[in-house]
């Protein structure tokens, strides 16, 4: 194999590419999809309260309220861009610290609190919220907790919030579009125009020209995929490295299913009918996740779960190496299956290319 | 003009593409609206086991509309509620709880959580503990919260994120018409089908006419089938009916407008996403109204997205929205035309 | 010394449709072989057997000594193909294409001065989506010289050019057989094989049913005589004397010494009508 050759079309593809759709939109997916699914998604669980500061002086329940988990906190310079944020719902409440607070607070004055709460909250955000803020007053006031907790928690299912689950979701269609869409699109249109039979009668063999358009994808799933965790936050270098593995794997079994399309069709439009139609197949183990009231066991059956269950398990909740070692065998066979029926019709249909 | 529309109406439904996207869409909106919750859950239910303190408890639950209090006799029905997703968790205290806090020992706190509930909720669930523990323990609260509420309260009463997402559902399947016609209009640019048919008596005027018939009938058909699915025609149908109407011819216009440029089905993806970014905006404002601004009038899908948020998740009626509908009339007419205009150029 | 291209009995069919059926032939080094015939007779089924593209049922396809069945890829880089449908990448510029191919032939060239000398010298930094179909076609021909081929593999090369430019390709033919290229040149226009070809091969039903210099099939099939169009006569109402009758000449003779007559020539026969007579179809 000449890697002259496969660089050659490497790079007349990704010249090419600007000018073709799928190609920009590959390249763009993961934001594309971050921000959808975000958009579609986000709004069925409004998780935590969001609470906007507007602190007329420096107090120190501003790092306190930054440092709670249990809500979102962002800071204003002005009243009317709080106001106007929680009259919108951006922001569930609005807090203004006056100047002075932290020290009438500490010579036991009973400073003024003013507190909005946006008409669009929930009730329960806004107890959430005033319950928050006395806490933290009383923390700064130097009240002590006078009770200790002892926390059990039941059950084996993953504490994920609608966001997280839509996070394996966003990586599959990453990793489809790049390495499976892009792939099989890159064979099927060359074949349309043509342009495969002038590559034919050249030195360029049928290898060289799959393994181009093969090796595009791949790499273009792989760098998608990383943009894509980097965009939901997942950036810790432990779980990237643990999920390092499963990603070049998606990559694969993708590309190699869209090796499988590529050469089977030569048309576009059978094969984007063909791929709408084998998306469900391949996006089912992420509904699964995404609706857990469907039985999680079904997931199991299809191959794209042992990519994104593996994830999810890590990315999302801190799982280690014990925790997806079994997903990582059961991906290795299947991706290796996959790549070898690859092989195979790719083979068969040579002549036909 | 008869043959013109019965030929466009085949070739659509022959095109397995266009099939398959408006089947998946008709159906599975309707599907996603009936999974989806129908109500917002804004109360937050605890499940308690504090024996001596059940009414202090239960009138706690009472003062807040917040807030829900189950009462339990035994650990285990406890903390099978808390497994079940009954309550959002568990609070188990001693009998000698409250004499414990009064004489300043610490008296534990037992939570119960289910795995499901995330980290971030049950800090919440616990500094709501600990704030009553200040309150049981007599220890004011060193500020005066002075609390107001902005804009209109819709407390216990609001609208689920599925309603709020019902002008983005129906706007998403008026436009899905876009991927069918436009396939076909380019289909038969590229086979040169169209040359055929303009040197037969068949004027280009009857030719425009039949796409817009075809193209808007298809998609208001789907509109309406996807509202019965929802179970929401009978809110106001006249209304909606309208509405969905001039979506439909809206939508056709841009499938004109799209297919003009595109030279095949594939470069004609780029122009169909921009459009479908651009018209999804205005619906997405409706869920998410902070991101709102007043550019948005100039999209004409914002009057569509109006239109189906006033009747269907305001009650509101014809007199209403009728200043709407006259502007997607004018739209229909300007987009329609421009349509036509850009691709009888390209017939050329 | 070894031909350039040898087809040796070869045998091709699609299902039941046997369209190479039994063709032998080569062409040496330097020659330019026209291959005549009417759609469907086999000629670009033989190109594709010849070019590697289709394998053989039975027979062999040699070029350059190599067996195109079973080493396609040796002789690759020395063809050049240019075929009859437009197989460019229509969003890259034409000058993109010429590099693009130079490299997976992995030689340098002057794209320029290769448009240039097709005749598109100074559009090659345009789409080829844009070009009209003359222009798609001469860069088709230029393609096939990105890596000056030692056999040149032309399907329909002139096809959709204006005679200007038909011309400048036929140039082109010529100096690369100068240059000692052979040239296999299917075609439909007999004027083309006619000036361009050494030899020509009559293609009918998947046989060759002829093959020899154009001017030895017109002598072996043509009809010698000389037309004569008397005075006030149409075009088409000539008197045809045939040169082998004894008493042509005299008969000449009388019309001259008289001069009633608007025109007078010799006419040989078209290789048109040769093919026409010997397979009995028009090409």
């Amino acid at each position: 194999m000449r890697l002259q050759a496969v660089a050659a079309i490497m790079a007349k593809d990704v010249k090419l590419g600007s000018r073709n759709t799928i190609f920009v939109f590959a390249v763009l997916s993961p934001f594309v999809y971050t921000f959808l699914m975000s958009l579609i998604f986000g709004g069925l669980a409004k998780d935590q309260p969001k609470v906007g500061f507007l602190d007329m002086d420096v107090s120190r329940l501003v790092p306190l309220a930054k440092e709670f988990e249990g809500w979102v906190v962002r800071m204003y310079s002005d009243e009317k861009a709080l106001l106007n944020a929680v009259e919108s719902g951006t922001m569930d409440g609005g807090v203004k610290l006056v100047y002075g607070f932290d020290e009438s607070l500490a010579k036991g004055q009973s400073p003024e609190l003013e507190l909005k709460f946006s008409g669009r909250s929930y009730a329960s955000h806004r107890l959430a919220i005033k319950n928050t803020l006395s806490k933290l007053v009383r923390e700064m006031a130097g009240q002590e907790v006078p009770i200790e907790f002892n926390n059990t928690v039941l059950g084996d299912e993953m504490a994920l919030s609608m966001k997280d689950r839509i996070t394996p979701f966003i990586f599959l269609a990453v990793i489809m579009v790049s390495g499976y869409f892009l792939t099989s699109l890159g064979i099927v249109e060359e074949r349309e125009t043509r342009t495969v039979t002038a590559l034919s009668v050249s030195p360029t063999t049928v290898t060289e020209f799959i393994t181009a358009k093969a090796l595009l994808g791949y790499l273009m799933a792989v760098i998608a995929t990383l943009v894509t965790f980097v965009l939901n936050g997942v950036t810790s270098p432990a779980y990237l490295a643990l999920i390092m593995p499963f990603m070049l794997l998606g990559g694969a079994f993708a590309v190699f299913l869209g090796v499988i399309l590529g050469v089977s069709f030569s048309s576009s439009t059978e094969l984007y009918g063909t791929a709408k139609g084998t998306n469900i197949l391949l996006f089912a183990p992420a509904l699964v996740i995404l609706f857990p009231g469907i039985p999680q066991w079904i997931g199991k059956l299809f191959p794209t779960y042992y990519i994104i269950n593996p994830i999810l398990k890590v990315s999302l909740l801190g799982g280690k190496w014990s925790d997806v070692q079994g997903d990582l065998v059961i991906l290795v066979m299947i991706t290796a299956a996959l790549g070898v029926t690859a092989l195979v019709i790719a083979n068969r249909n040579k002549t036909k290319l | 003009m008869a043959a013109l529309i019965a030929k466009d109406f085949s070739e659509l439904f022959k095109n397995r593409l266009s099939l398959v996207v408006t089947v998946l869409v008709v159906v599975m909106i309707p599907t996603y609206y009936a999974l989806m919750p129908s109500e917002v859950e804004e109360t937050l239910v605890l499940g308690v086991r504090a024996p001596g303190l059940e009414e202090a408890f239960a009138q706690l639950g009472a003062s807040s509309t917040a807030l829900q209090i189950r009462s339990y006799n035994g650990t285990s029905a406890l903390r099978e509620a808390v497994q079940d997703g009954g309550v959002a968790a568990g609070i188990e205290l001693a009998p000698d709880f409250v004499q414990r806090l009064l004489a300043g020992a610490k008296p534990e706190v037992n939570m119960i959580f289910s795995s499901v509930v995330p980290r971030e909720a049950r800090d919440s669930i616990s500094t709501l503990m600990e704030e009553l523990s200040f309150i049981l323990a007599g220890q004011k609260l060193p500020v005066d919260f002075e609390t107001e509420i902005i804009g209109e309260d819709l407390a216990g009463k609001q609208v689920a994120f599925r309603d709020q997402a019902k002008p983005m559902w129906l706007t998403l399947v008026l436009m899905v018409e876009l991927i069918s016609l436009s396939y076909l209009i380019i289909e038969e640019k590229q086979t040169g089908a169209i040359h055929a048919i303009l040197v037969t008596p068949a004027t280009s005027t009857q030719v425009f006419a039949a796409k817009t018939i075809v193209g808007a009938t298809l998609a208001s058909v789907e509109g309406t089938l996807v509202l019965v699915l929802m179970g929401q025609l009978g809110t106001n149908a006249p209304a909606l009916l309208l509405t969905v109407l001039t979506g439909a011819v809206l939508a056709t216009g841009f499938a004109f407008l799209v297919s003009a440029p595109a030279k095949d089905i594939m470069s004609s993806f780029s122009w169909l996403i921009l459009v479908y970014i651009a018209m999804l905006i205005p619906p997405v404002t409706v869920i998410y109204p902070a991101v709102s601004s007043p550019v948005i009038k100039i999209l004409p899908s914002y009057y569509l997205a109006d239109n189906f948020n006033k009747v269907l998740n305001q009650g509101l009626g014809l007199r209403e929205i009728g200043g709407n509908l006259l502007i997607l009339v004018v739209l229909d007419v300007v987009v329609l035309l421009a349509g036509v205009i850009v691709l009888r150029r390209k017939y050329r | 010394m070894v031909a350039a291209i040898v087809a040796d009995r070869l045998v091709f069919a699609y299902g039941d449709l046997v369209a190479v059926n039994d063709i032998s032939f080569d062409v040496k080094r330097g020659e330019v072989l026209g291959f005549l015939g009417p759609n469907g007779a086999g000629k670009t089924t033989a190109v594709k057997l010849l070019t590697g593209q289709l394998k053989p049922k039975s027979g062999v396809a040699k070029v350059l000594g190599f067996d195109m069945a079973k080493e396609p890829k040796k002789a690759a880089a020395r063809i050049g193909v240019c075929f009859e449908e437009k197989n460019l990448y229509p969003r890259m510029t034409g000058k993109g294409n010429l590099e693009f191919f130079a490299k997976l032939f992995g030689v340098k060239i002057d794209a320029e001065a290769l448009l240039v000398r097709v005749d598109l010298g100074g559009r090659g930094n345009e789409r080829v989506e844009d070009y009209s179909k003359g222009m798609k076609q001469r860069l088709m021909i230029a393609r096939s010289l990105v890596n000056s081929p030692d056999v040149l593999f032309l399907d329909e090369p002139t096809e959709g050019l204006d005679p200007v430019s038909s011309e400048n390709i036929r140039k082109i033919i010529r100096e690369e057989k100068e240059r000692g290229a052979s040239v296999l040149l299917t075609t439909h226009s007999m004027l083309e094989a006619d000036k361009l070809s050494d030899r020509v091969a009559f293609l009918n039903d998947g046989k060759i049913v002829a093959l020899d210099t154009p001017e030895s099939l017109k002598l072996k099939y043509g009809k010698r005589s000389v037309k004569v169009r008397p005075k006030g006569r149409r075009e088409g109402e000539e008197v045809e004397l045939p040169l082998d009758d004894p008493g042509t000449p005299e008969e000449i003779k009388r019309i001259l010494e008289k001069g009633e007559f608007d025109t007078i020539h010799t006419s040989e026969a078209t290789l048109e009508e040769i093919f026409f007579k010997v397979t009995g179809r028009g090409l």
